[in-house]
């Protein structure tokens, strides 16, 4: 999955809206949670649980608003904006317990194609055990495992917004990679990713 | 940081390697062989993982608890002194607790429903649909059958496993429901047509049950078949015994094989009265091939044999399982094959296959046997009246000896020859027709005969010869 598109990037388009916040004026901060507010949702999704999403999207408009003060146009707003999503998704999610995946009552049939409705049905299943299989993650491991794995980020870039060094995010990716299959081959709705394939000479 | 050294530990693709050389040593180095084929179904796992937008009501929700609440939410406040005074608050609220509470039981673990498992396919024959969540499609080779799928064929066979020795093969335009596949308890429902079920003993907790109408036929351990017709079912047992009944549980009519049941759809069970077969009819009961494909392989590496591509309407026999309509994925035990083909116009195609234990879908070639010269029809025809008439003490003598073993040998068999273009014989078959039942001994030897028949060269042909066995009255 590519990394969910960012409204305007360029730190020119922000800086007025992000000067005005720093002014404190109420008006501006609303304003920039309207034009914010899609992009912070999407980029926490998967890094928390979907539960949590609206929760935690407001701890992170009022650690904005806490910390605006503080941003000084060094990186791009949007950049800022991403680092404090993962900081605060880490923190929201260590306060949570760990979460253990509920066992499957039945073993959905292999997806078909051409099952229309069925396959539909599916789809929505292994979505929600995949999503299940996150949740069982530690959130250091899950957030390098979502940033890397499904956003595309190098070890380097993930290194620099969690505030750690490279060879800790490749220590973390490997253990997350390694705890998300084997919680992946232990489900039986999820096992068949992980058969042998079939090639016909 | 990678288990596997030749690996880039975020990538997991192989460094410095070119596309042919990471090909050559993927297939020699096991270790990176299987970090890349986790890594691909890792990949192909987080595809799953979609998007979805969070309402707008969320946002609005989010948006007057920011700026619209009287009291404003502030973030939660991260004093470390503050936490350690709670946290060991709570430790001690918690260990007098215990100190003082009684142990309470562990809460009973919920109980999980029995999961469904599916069947495995064993054949698939021309056209087969399946219906699943109200929606008929096409069966295809990878297909598995699941528990309230819904099975019709057309022109076409399907069997599948349910267990070792235990399956069902359902016949051409028929149709059937698969109403449970739970462990220990498998339940099929005929619609129409005829099933054929193949059961290994079953133990005292383990139940097969089908259901055809208002009847059900319990099985003990057997080989056996319900048919379904408007109004009437016709329960066929090879061997083992099974009990028809009204329920699925209660008493009914004991049928022991080998041994048939005719009943009506509706109306009392107790007039109903089994009626053993014997001789032929036994014996065809016996060599029918829908039992093969239901009691599925016997070993546990069966391989998919792919016998597609051939034009519409080609009738395919896998060994000696019967003839079929093309397509044909059947999944057979490794070993030697022998697959033939029949398409319209040409000579027969024959193919021997050696198939491998462990392998994957193997597809059989079947070339075109070489083009047939323009035969005048009626020049044919005579030269095989011809060729048939100068053999005709054979075929006699083959035909009086059949009678000397039992004096109903009656019926018609097709042969079925291809003459090549010197005029020789090059394959022959008989069939019974109409099922007719005939001892062994004859259609061999009626095929020994016709091997030895010489038509004019030029007239190469796959045709089928009739043959009416009467006796004189």
């Amino acid at each position: 999955m590519a990394e969910p598109a960012v409204d305007e990037p360029t730190p020119d388009a922000w800086g007025p809206l992000v000067e005005r916040c720093r002014a404190g004026e109420q008006a501006a901060f609303r304003e920039l949670y309207r034009q914010c507010q899609g992009q912070v949702a999407s980029r926490l999704a998967f890094l928390v649980p979907r539960a949590d999403v609206e929760d935690v999207m407001q701890d992170v408009f009022v650690e904005v608003f806490r910390s605006i003060r503080r941003f000084e146009g060094r990186s791009s707003f949007t950049t800022w904006l991403y680092r404090l999503v993962v900081n605060v998704a880490l923190k929201s999610r260590r306060r949570g317990g760990k979460v253990k995946p509920q066992p499957v009552a039945e073993v959905p049939d292999q997806a078909d194609p051409a099952a229309g409705p069925d396959e539909a049905a599916m789809r929505q299943q292994r979505l929600a055990r995949v999503e299940g299989l996150l949740d069982t993650l530690a959130p250091k491991k899950r957030a390098v495992l979502v940033l890397h794995d499904l956003r595309g980020m190098d070890a380097a870039r993930i290194a620099e917004m969690t505030g750690t060094n490279i060879m800790t995010v490749r220590t973390r990716l490997f253990y997350a990679r390694h705890e998300f299959e084997a919680a992946a081959v232990a489900d039986p709705a999820l096992a068949e990713f992980f058969q042998e394939p079939k090639v016909k000479p | 940081m990678s288990a596997v050294p030749h690996l880039d530990p975020e990538s997991i693709e192989l460094h410095a390697l070119g596309q042919g050389a990471a090909t050559e040593h993927l297939s020699n180095c096991e270790a990176c062989r299987f970090a890349v084929q986790r890594a691909r179904a890792r990949r192909q796992m987080l595809g799953v993982l979609e998007e979805r937008p969070l309402p707008a009501a969320a946002f609005a929700r989010v948006e007057h608890r920011l700026f619209d609440e009287k009291e404003k939410v502030r973030p939660r406040p991260l004093w470390g002194w503050a936490w350690g005074v709670v946290v060991a608050a709570a430790i001690a609220a918690w260990g007098f607790w215990v100190r003082t509470e009684p142990a309470r039981p562990e809460p009973k673990a919920t109980a999980v429903r029995p999961a469904h498992f599916n069947a495995r396919l064993t054949l698939l024959e021309g056209e087969v649909e399946r219906q699943r969540s109200g929606v008929w499609s096409r069966l295809s080779p990878n297909d598995t059958v699941a528990a309230r799928d819904r099975l019709r064929t057309l022109q076409g066979r399907v069997a599948f496993s349910v267990g070792p020795g235990r399956g069902a093969t359902l016949g051409p335009e028929a149709e059937m429901a698969l109403e449970a596949l739970l462990p220990g308890e498998v339940r099929l429902s005929v619609e129409r047509g005829q099933v054929s079920c193949a059961v290994s003993p079953l133990s005292a907790q383990e139940s097969f049950l089908v259901r055809a109408g208002q009847r059900f036929v319990r099985v003990v351990g057997t080989q056996f078949a319900v048919t379904r017709a408007p109004g009437e079912v016709r329960v066929e047992v090879e061997h083992g015994t099974v009990v028809v009944s009204d329920t699925p549980d209660g008493p009914g009519v004991r049928v022991t094989g080998p041994g048939r049941l005719d009943v009506l759809d509706t109306g009392a069970l107790s007039s109903a009265a089994p009626a053993a077969l014997a001789g032929a009819a036994a014996q065809a009961l016996a060599t029918r091939p829908e039992w093969m494909w239901a009691a599925g392989p016997r070993t546990g590496g069966a391989v998919r044999l792919d016998v597609d591509g051939l034009p519409g309407g080609a009738r395919v026999q896998v060994d000696s399982a019967g003839w079929g309509w093309a397509p044909v994925y059947a999944f057979v035990d490794p070993g030697l094959h022998v697959v033939r083909a029949r398409v319209s116009g040409e000579a027969e195609r024959v193919s021997r296959v050696t198939l491998l234990s462990g392998s994957g879908p193997v597809g059989v070639d079947l070339p075109r046997a070489p083009a047939l010269l323009s035969a005048d029809p009626a020049a044919l025809a005579a030269a095989v009246r011809d060729a048939a008439g100068a053999h005709r003490p054979e075929l006699t003598y083959c035909y009086e000896h059949a009678l000397k073993q039992g004096p109903l040998v009656e019926g018609r068999l097709v042969l079925e020859l291809s003459v090549n273009a010197e005029g020789r014989v090059a394959s022959c078959s008989a069939v019974a027709e109409g099922g007719a039942v005939l001892p062994q001994g004859l259609a061999q030897c009626i095929v020994r005969s016709v091997r030895e028949w010489k038509l004019p060269a030029g007239m190469p042909a796959t045709l089928e010869l009739p043959v009416d066995l009467t006796p004189r009255r």
